[in-house]
């Protein structure tokens, strides 16, 4: 098993971290939607960042900023759609690596849940709860961490 | 009672069956018999079963509508709430803001005149620094501001109304000896449904986007600002522009022989803005256009036409920064740049209307030091090309510079310290500056 989490490790973090191809291994597509769910995240975080910034402009008055709320929110429903499309491609590289039953269901469970809290995220762009928005945010982050996390902790040192 | 039917007949047909009839075949119907009756007997709680489940949902559609009408729901705008019954969201908010000033030269004026001591008005800039007004220290919290505000989705597009006050009111300031206790005043007032705005609110010739983030309320100099009523058409181009057209109230502004400012409010003519907004990834640039009738009655009736352009904008450069700027020309000017630094134009000896060219503008940086820390640098000028027949006591230019430090630990808050140097001169070359040391607190609600 510790073999099998290695290679998907390798796998993963590559393209997590690198967006050169890596020729020497062969799930290249599936790694690119790996990398594309951690590009899609950040551009969340920077939306997030501009919601937040507005609420220090001062010159602005509030129709202006709802009108500026909802372009974000807008472009947070894109991203959001974005996001769903990545994950329903990511339990496809499964197939392709070598995990054993065990590992494949965690991996599933953490795909099953981003992809719940991006729907709720869509949903609460859409109807503009812009206040709800930042924690549903945090949450699909700590998701993306937690997978990190786990498949890197078991990366031989 | 339906399976009882079928029942009876069999029995009957039993009975009736002639005694030397084998036992195997009456065993044989009595089995089918029996049969039947434990299908119908499923059949009819099956019938039983569905009717209960159509009738449960009727009633709950019944009821959706008196709960909906009892309970507040969360509003389609950020902190609003829906009026119950209807789709209108509601909100209110504002900010409550104190201001601790020193000036290294009071303006001069009793507190209630004061105001250029409070905001950074250009024209109020004290020229030749050796006079008898020494620095001095305020505090004020007029900034403080509260809105109110609707909104409402139509087949017309959306229907927004909003208003807002703060407590700068220029016409009756309360004093300082005892309450404080300043007017308020209308900052914002209108409606729009669609593309269409009637009401008070920012002049179209502004884009609001490119002010500087600063604890001054006036700066910097060179910017063009002012609120007034007006009707207002936002034309859609793309999903990346659009184009505004409106009228606006007039006023003009001149300078008489004596060097002093009249307002005639002779105006015959509205004030005609147009504005080209683009909006892109990188941030936002605008490009405006004004045609002004300037007009006076007071000696002898006349007036002039004029112009005036403003390109201005907000650039997104190294990460969260942003490059904020605007360049303004024209020579109707006058009250839309710098506080009304300038008039829109001058009376000649003959008691006609003169224009005359001005220019300014101003460049800032926004810089974030870290999440909650960040700083603006701002600079601006403005300067006109006065006509000769003025008396040299009229400004010909102004410049600021200003930095500062802000910190927002919590959204909600801001505290900053700001620096300010500002400097006029007078078509007479004198000149005079100040340095302004400002802290703000600002809490939102």
């Amino acid at each position: 098993m510790k073999n099998n989490l290695t290679f998907f490790c390798i796998v993963i973090l590559s393209g997590c971290v690198s967006t050169q191809p890596n020729t020497s291994l062969q799930s290249n597509t599936d790694t690119n939607k790996t990398a594309l769910h951690s590009i899609q995240s950040k551009q969340l975080r920077v939306l997030m960042r501009e919601l937040n910034d507005l609420m220090f402009e001062r010159m602005l008055n509030e129709v202006q900023i709802d009108r500026q709320r909802r372009y974000r929110t807008k472009e947070i429903v894109d991203v959001a759609n974005k996001l769903l499309h990545t994950i329903k491609y990511i339990p496809n590289a499964l197939s392709e690596l070598p995990l054993d039953k065990e590992d494949q269901k965690i991996f599933l469970g953490l795909n099953k849940k981003l992809k719940h809290q991006v729907l709720l995220l869509k949903q609460e762009a859409e109807n503009n709860y812009v206040d709800a928005i930042p924690k549903t945010t945090d949450q699909i982050i700590e998701t993306c961490n937690a997978c990190h996390y786990i498949f890197r902790a078991s990366k031989p040192q | 009672m339906l399976y009882k039917i079928p029942l009876f007949f069999a029995l009957t047909s039993i009975i009736v069956t002639p005694i030397h009839a084998a036992e195997e075949d009456l065993h044989k119907t009595v089995e089918d018999l029996r049969s039947q009756v434990e299908m119908l007997t499923t059949r009819l709680l099956q019938l039983e079963n569905k009717l209960n489940n159509k009738e449960t949902p009727s009633k709950q559609v019944d009821l959706k509508p008196q709960l909906d009408n009892k309970k507040v729901a969360v509003g389609d705008t950020k902190g609003s709430i829906k009026i119950p019954g209807t789709d209108t969201s509601l909100a209110i908010g504002g900010y409550v803001k104190l201001d601790a000033i020193y000036n290294s030269q009071s303006v001069g004026g009793n507190a209630g005149s004061n105001i250029g001591d409070q905001i950074l008005q250009p024209g109020s800039i004290p020229v030749n620094n050796d006079d008898k007004n020494e620095d001095q220290i305020t505090f004020h919290a007029r900034q403080s501001r509260f809105w109110l505000k609707s909104f409402t989705p139509t087949d017309w597009g959306d229907l927004n109304t909003y208003l807002e006050m703060d407590f700068f009111a220029f016409q009756s300031p309360g004093n300082e000896r005892i309450s404080n206790s300043y007017s308020p005043r209308l900052r914002h007032a209108f409606g729009s449904l669609g593309s269409f705005l009637a009401g008070q609110t920012w002049t179209t010739f502004m884009n609001v986007k490119a002010l500087p983030e600063l604890n001054d309320f006036g700066g910097p100099v060179g910017r063009i600002f002012a609120r007034q009523p007006q009707i207002r058409w936002t034309q859609q181009l793309n999903a990346d522009s659009d184009l505004m057209f409106s009228i606006e109230s007039p006023e003009t502004t001149l300078t008489n022989n004596l060097g002093n400012r009249e307002t005639p409010d002779d105006d015959q003519y509205p004030d005609m803005i147009t504005r080209l907004n683009i909006y892109r990834p990188w941030g936002t640039v605008s490009l405006a256009a004004m045609l002004r009738n300037i007009q006076s009655n007071a000696q002898i009736n006349s007036d002039a036409f004029g112009g005036a352009a403003s390109l201005a904008g907000r650039i997104k450069t190294f990460e969260r920064d942003d490059l904020r700027f605007m360049l303004n020309y024209g020579n109707v000017l006058g009250r839309y740049t710098s506080s009304n630094l300038f008039n829109d134009g001058a009376i000649t000896p003959e008691g006609k209307i003169k224009l005359f060219d001005q220019y300014g503008g101003f460049i800032a940086y926004r810089h974030w030091w870290h999440d909650s820390w960040r700083s603006t640098f701002a600079y601006g000028l403005s300067y006109a090309d006065n006509v000769d027949f003025v008396p040299s006591t009229v400004s010909q230019w102004a410049q600021s510079a200003q930095f500062n430090l802000l910190w927002s630990p919590l959204i909600q808050t801001t505290f900053g310290l700001e620096y300010t140097y500002a400097s006029r001169a007078l078509e007479n070359d004198n000149s005079g500056h100040i340095h302004r040391v400002q802290f703000s607190s600002v809490f939102n609600f």
